[in-house]
């Protein structure tokens, strides 16, 4: 199954609350951890990998805490993902590493690479200020690529 | 109402396509299966007096009779492409159960 790590919910999470608040400056870990019931061990290594990937900064003091490093509308959610667990891959085999027994003879590498093409192209497209906004999902009138039928006889 | 997915939509026109005897498609329900109720799939040159006939993307032709629209009205008719299997599925607001198989639901 395609989904995102434990970790990469945590990152997500510590990013839109941070960008939610972000007049408030520097919000703690303990207050991230508290407020999403967030292991406070695990959640301090993923904010260190946050800010290692430069999308976040750690201020120190009594006041300390952690705050968003650039603009929140600057930052994507594949920005969030790559920073926590590296490069968003569907596949056991990349361009560099070959290292699989199907790979000579695969046939489905390459529709694969695309799709994952687009899924990073949907995660480097939605912002972490987008994540923040307090809008309602409008419901989709029809799931996408569903056609409602014309009934053109019967009553 | 039913609707079809774009996917489900194309798979009936090229099967159409290959059918010199068939203008649409009729969907139904039947009693049977292993949980009560199974679908039907025809390929058929004409609608009957009765059947209700819907009308998709591309001019794609569904006929449907009123007693099995009953328990149709509300699906969507899609089509799987995926790796581990490939037909038409129906995703029926009224089956409250389905079995493995897939053509088959109870309500």
């Amino acid at each position: 199954m395609l989904r995102l790590s434990k970790k990469t919910d945590y990152a997500l999470l510590a990013m839109r609350h941070l960008a939610a608040n972000a007049d408030r400056g520097a919000v703690s870990a303990r207050e991230l951890a508290e407020t999403y019931d967030i292991p406070a061990e695990l959640l301090a290594k993923v904010l260190q990998k946050l800010v290692r990937g430069k999308l976040l900064e750690s201020q120190q003091g009594i006041r300390g805490g952690y705050a968003l490093a650039k603009p929140a509308t600057a930052m994507s959610v594949a920005d969030v993902i790559q920073a926590v667990d590296g490069p968003l891959m569907v596949t056991a085999c990349s361009d560099t590493d070959h290292s699989c027994d199907q790979y000579a003879k695969c046939n489905i590498r390459d529709p694969l690479w695309r799709i994952k093409d687009r899924i990073v192209a949907t995660l480097a497209a939605t912002s972490v200020a987008e994540m923040a906004m307090e809008m309602p999902v409008a419901p989709a009138p029809h799931p996408a690529g569903v056609i409602p039928m014309q009934m053109v006889k019967g009553s | 109402m039913i609707a079809v997915t774009t996917t489900a939509a194309s798979q009936i026109q090229k099967l159409l396509a290959k059918r010199e005897d068939a203008s649409g498609l009729r969907v139904g329900i039947k009693a049977g299966g292993c949980s009560g109720f199974e679908y039907v799939f025809e390929w058929e040159a004409a609608p009957k007096e009765q059947d209700l006939v819907f009308e998709g993307p591309d001019g794609v032709k569904v006929w449907v009779d009123p007693r099995s629209h009953r328990l149709l009205d509300g699906t969507t008719l899609d089509y799987d492409t995926s790796l581990v299997s490939r037909g038409f599925i129906f995703q029926n607001p009224h089956a409250k159960q389905t079995c493995g198989c897939g053509t088959s639901f109870s309500v």
